[in-house]
């Protein structure tokens, strides 16, 4: 690895790093000492987990911050009112075994924080999937008792198609969801500073973007508030950034990546219409994870039979990363031509 | 239309709500093996459905005429005569009639043939069909949903080898978590345990 | 190791470096669907020896001049056979055990044991060494499922054989088929971690 691919991964975790901090804020201002209290557990058992991995695998534990950002994306996906015991395990399975279990940072197959909230909600599924309201008065305690908690904004849309929330409240997520999902406003400018940063893949965003909006459009009568509904719920939003878009997942290459949002999109569709499930998204993304490694695999092939074609044999053997500069290459030589 | 849509239904099911291996561990033996190798993974994937779909349509004829209150004692004999049946007479038709596929696919017909995902699938079959059409198409679905669990675990072979993935877990510890993981995903599609 | 032909290597492959399900990755099927809790495993390798052993037994009297083709139908025949006496006796014994089992009885007739390794290594023995092998492979297979549904039932439901042993915390995910493959992923890893951790003790 060279020092230009250490620094641009570096950037790329600092970008979402910082982003992830805001929304962690955020969720501090609605939800209080309870959100500190629950990011604090997802963090700092991920960072500890990391740490025991590293030295249990004899490997010498760098002081990268990708378990941070693990640790700060669980987090903001738990239900305010999760007992801690399941966000710390939820920390221990996203680390262990969908990190180091494959072979840490840059390894993986899924994404970490969406494999380990999975397994924690499909365990505990009433805690994990009711929450509290926004300003709510939540106690520092494990466990929250079920009086204050409700189901999801999510699931309300899910069965009715439609909700009784304003334009403002949907924006600035103040309805009862996930700790850090919901404020779109907020996820739109995370998206724009990240794609400008170009620290998330544009095209996926914007592939998934488009065929989701197009899909909501259609599905809810052409009601705008409904497609705003729609991406405002089951961290939908979240997921497209932080979760389909993380580096260490997503394909290498701009084709791949196009038709990685494609399959993103698709299995959101299915999974919204067929089975009603309240994540999507976290489903989602587990299951395209695998497909963005053959994509990439498939426009590698394809390249070097390009490159036999033009008699480039030499530049075949090039890795992923440079697929694009061979691709240009062949473009240059096609105008001299 | 509504036909047509009741049939992309049942193979939508078939193939990713209740697939074989993810759903129902079905074959998941077979697929360990085969995953090893990407290049039969076509003709193999073929020779399974192929399979299913056809003792799909037999064992509903063979259903039909067999009804007691001691079939699950019997009918696995019924089964298994049934299955050899067709291995026998698809190697004999290969054999006469195309002798080049015949000595490409003879080293693993047989894996392709007896496992528990064919075996499993005419078990489930009789127990949850009731048409022909939906035998057929139940039998199909479940033969490309193993091939597609299949494609989906020999695409990440490299990753699930590689000498960057700890000692203790790469190979076969890395790929039950890895079917696990996807398991889990395809499940939200049911949102329950299926019934054996 | 691999080719240690003695009774000693046999024993030692069949149930430590060649463990059915915790290495060799044969039979998952069943253990990882249906060894949701103690008694239930007690069941599953009841049916599996039952019809693993005798199958195996009676396969190895088919004469090696038969085409293969016809040799591996004749050894499922055999099972499904086999299938009949021990379906009717487990029944008889253990009727709501059985009834949980479903289709995963029956499927023990085409499973990796009598398909495959029956040829590859079983039969190329001689008959002492094969029974002995069988035998062995049998009772690795059954400990180490026996040991995972123990695990598995004080993490899914916090007991063992049915009583309570007050685990803090249960997690119900180990309680579906998804579950099962990563619990048997974990334990597959823990073994082989063990066992090189006594072949690197033993080499010092």
């Amino acid at each position: 690895m060279n020092s230009k691919e250490v620094k641009t991964k570096l950037s790329i975790m600092t970008d979402m790093l910082i982003v992830l901090i805001v929304i962690a804020a955020m969720s501090v201002y609605y939800y209080g000492l309870r959100a500190v209290a629950v990011i604090g557990v997802t963090t700092g058992v991920c960072v500890v987990t990391d740490f025991i991995c590293c030295k249990l695998r004899n490997k010498d534990y760098e002081k990268e911050i990708s378990a941070l950002i693990t640790g700060l994306t669980l987090g903001l996906m738990m239900s305010a009112s999760v007992p801690y015991y399941a966000a710390a395990i939820a920390a221990v399975f996203a680390i262990v075994v969908a990190k180091h279990a494959f072979g840490g940072h840059g390894c993986e197959i899924f994404n970490s924080a969406a494999a380990g909230f999975l397994f924690t909600a499909l365990c505990f599924p009433q805690n994990m999937l009711t929450y509290p309201k926004a300003f709510s008065e939540i106690p520092i305690s494990s466990v929250v008792s079920p009086d204050i908690l409700s189901s999801s904004f999510t699931s309300t849309f899910l069965v009715t198609k439609s909700a009784d929330l304003s334009l403002i409240d949907a924006f600035i997520g103040k309805f009862s969801g996930p700790m850090g999902t919901g404020f779109v406003l907020l996820m739109c400018v995370a998206a724009v500073f990240l794609m400008l940063r170009r620290s998330v893949s544009a095209i996926t965003f914007f592939t998934e973007l488009a065929l989701l909006g197009a899909y909501a459009f259609f599905k809810y009568d052409k009601d705008i508030m409904c497609v705003l509904y729609f991406f405002s719920s089951g961290m939908l939003l979240f997921g497209m950034i932080f979760l389909s878009c993380d580096y260490s997942i997503i394909p290498k290459t701009r084709s791949s990546r196009f038709i990685y949002g494609v399959v993103f999109a698709a299995c959101v569709i299915i999974f919204h219409s067929y089975s009603s499930t309240e994540n999507a998204a976290i489903y989602a993304v587990i299951i395209s994870s695998p497909i963005g490694i053959e994509l990439d695999r498939r426009a590698l092939s394809f390249a070097d039979m390009i490159n036999k074609r033009k008699g480039l044999l030499k530049k075949a053997n090039k890795p992923l990363n440079h697929i694009s500069e061979t691709l240009e290459i062949l473009e240059t030589n096609e105008q001299e031509k | 239309m509504e036909l047509m849509g009741k049939i992309m239904m049942t193979a939508f099911v078939a193939v990713f709500v209740e697939n074989t291996i993810f759903s129902r561990a079905l074959g998941t033996s077979t697929l360990v093996v085969i995953a090893r190798s990407r290049k039969n993974l076509f003709g193999f994937g073929l020779s399974v459905t192929y399979i299913t779909a056809l003792i799909s349509v037999l064992t509903y004829f063979v259903d039909t005429l067999f009804i007691s209150s001691n079939r699950y004692v019997y009918m696995p004999l019924v089964y298994v005569t049934i299955l050899g049946f067709v291995y026998i007479i698809t190697l004999l038709c290969m054999w006469k009639f195309t002798p080049k596929l015949f000595a490409r696919i003879r080293k693993y017909i047989h894996i392709s043939a007896f496992n528990c995902a064919v075996l499993g699938s005419m078990f489930l079959i009789s127990k949850y069909c009731e048409t022909l059409s939906d035998y057929f198409i139940h039998g199909l679905g479940i033969g490309l949903g193993f091939v597609f669990a299949v494609y989906l675990t020999a695409i990440v072979y490299d990753k699930i080898y590689s000498e960057k993935a700890p000692y203790a877990f790469r190979g076969y510890p890395l790929m039950l978590i890895y079917i696990g993981i996807l398991s889990m995903a395809f499940w939200g599609l049911s949102g329950h345990t299926l019934n054996y | 190791m691999a080719n240690d032909n003695s009774c000693k290597g046999i024993i030692k492959n069949a149930l430590l470096n060649k463990n059915p399900i915790l290495v060799s990755g044969m039979v998952i099927a069943p253990v990882v669907v249906m060894a949701n809790n103690f008694w239930d495993a007690v069941t599953l390798i009841a049916a599996f020896s039952l019809i693993t052993f005798f199958t195996l037994l009676i396969s190895s009297f088919v004469p090696k001049n038969i085409v293969y083709t016809i040799r591996i139908i004749l050894y499922t025949l055999i099972g499904a056979l086999v299938y009949v006496p021990s379906v009717i006796m487990l029944k008889y014994l253990m009727p709501d055990e059985v009834e949980t089992l479903g289709i995963f009885f029956p499927l023990f007739i085409t499973s990796s044991f009598i398909i495959s390794r029956s040829e590859s290594i079983f039969f190329m023995e001689t008959k002492g060494k094969m029974l002995l092998d069988i035998i062995f492979c049998i009772i690795g297979y059954d400990a180490a499922v026996l040991l995972f549904a123990a695990v598995r039932e004080i993490l899914a439901f916090g007991t063992i054989g049915g009583t309570i042993i007050g685990m803090p915390v249960q997690l119900s995910a180990f309680q579906n088929p998804f579950g099962g493959f990563i619990l048997l992923g974990l334990m597959a890893a823990l073994f082989r971690s063990i066992l090189l951790f006594v072949k690197r003790l033993r080499q010092k």
